[in-house]
């Protein structure tokens, strides 16, 4: 490697965690580089505001309390509202926000969605190169350096997450990453209101980070039996269980050319 | 689930308490440094005789964060936290969390390198930039 582009790190404590902005550029001009992490920061808090269960105030709080509220609420939350049900279709029923412990719990939906839209403002700034890391689930556009075909994004050991198991390059995708680690040991079927077993993680690569994110959290539920019915979707996944790799799509098999369909 | 998102993420929470956020804090960021001092200790060895390579020394809000990485054999065999906000017992307690994090992944990634983790905890970006001139010095990065 003989070339770097400048780099410009930006993190923000929001949703409960930190948010890393990863802006990458040959000259990448310092000033509009704060001014683009600065709007994209504050569109989390937007997104905090509307969309945290933890706010008395926010949009799910007051869905919890009347569910009429659904059809009132902000444009954004009402596109989180309709894209959590096609997640339930998709998944059957693993992930299912409107069954969580305590009421609708979009959670699961909006750390892919909203790593996706600062994503989109960093880069409607003009900056093409950036990845946003939501606390593990990581959105990225563009490359990391010069002469890369995108970002390699290591994927944490589940039994150590100090370590990582491999890598998969991403572009223009998010791979999102759910472990028992973050989840600890109560994992509950929404279909049934049990706990079930688990597995140790689950990684999916997909162009979509909401979606990349609700099929994570599924498959924690389903385990590998949940991969099957997602064969001919235009993803990439793998669920540790028992030490053992399951996975679908290219991302995990050819270690190359992970970009998703 | 990831309600979890919210709860269960306490010690990251405390983590990132190291350097102390708030919203629109800015720090660890290569290009709007001009002030960051160098590290004056220069490379005492090669990637593959080993040695200790200092990183840069990085300016945050909270106090300078620099670490130094010993290469044996071509690999990392430690990273040592050479200077680290340690204003208060906090700050202290924190920085002894960040740093074995550091070390492993230092360890995890040289030998696939990669732009970032998904599914990992949560390091601050001032230390992981002085880890990443320190393995730039000795050839691992």
């Amino acid at each position: 490697m003989t070339t770097t582009w400048s780099r410009h790190v930006h993190e923000e404590r929001v949703w409960g965690t930190v948010i890393t902005f990863d802006l990458r550029d040959e000259g990448l001009d310092a000033a509009r580089a704060r001014e683009a992490s600065a709007a994209a920061a504050e569109e989390l808090h937007c997104i905090d505001a509307w969309l945290s269960p933890f706010r008395e105030d926010s949009a799910v709080s007051l869905i919890r309390k009347d569910a009429r509220a659904q059809d009132t609420c902000p444009p954004p939350v009402r596109e989180v509202i309709a894209a959590c049900s096609s997640m339930t279709r998709l998944t059957r029923g693993a992930f299912d926000p409107w069954r969580a412990p305590g009421g609708f719990d979009p959670s699961g939906y909006v750390k892919g969605w909203g790593a996706d839209r600062a994503a989109e403002i960093l880069v409607a700034h003009g900056i093409p190169n950036v990845s946003v890391n939501a606390a593990g689930d990581v959105t990225c556009r563009g490359r990391a350096h010069p002469e890369a075909d995108g970002w390699r994004i290591g994927v944490a050991d589940p039994r150590d997450r100090h370590q990582i198991v491999g890598s998969v390059l991403v572009r223009d995708a998010h791979l999102a990453t759910s472990g028992r680690y973050e989840q600890g040991d109560h994992i509950v079927d929404p279909r049934t209101g049990r706990p079930v077993i688990g597995v140790d993680s689950a990684t999916v690569l997909a162009a979509d980070g909401g979606l990349a994110d609700a099929v994570a959290t599924a498959l924690m539920v389903d385990g590998p039996a949940g991969l099957a019915h997602l064969v001919d979707r235009p993803i990439s996944a793998q669920v540790i269980s028992r030490g053992c790799a399951w996975t679908i799509g290219p991302a995990f098999t050819t270690g190359s050319a992970a970009r998703a369909a | 689930m990831k309600r979890a998102m919210y709860v269960g993420l306490g010690t990251i929470a405390g983590v990132t308490a190291v350097l102390g956020y708030h919203p629109g804090t800015l720090f660890g960021t290569a290009t709007a440094q001009a002030t960051t001092p160098r590290a004056t200790t220069a490379a005492n060895g090669t990637a593959s005789s080993g040695g200790t390579f200092t990183g840069d020394a990085v300016s945050t809000q909270y106090g300078t964060v620099q670490v130094e990485v010993a290469v044996s054999g071509g690999a990392v065999s430690a990273v040592t936290a050479l200077s680290a906000p340690a204003n208060d017992p906090h700050s202290s307690q924190i920085s002894a969390a960040v740093i074995p994090q550091l070390e492993q992944q230092a360890v995890a990634a040289q030998s696939a390198r990669i732009d970032g983790v998904s599914g990992a905890s949560y390091t601050s970006a001032g230390f992981e930039q002085s880890l990443q001139s320190a393995l730039v010095k000795a050839g691992l990065a």
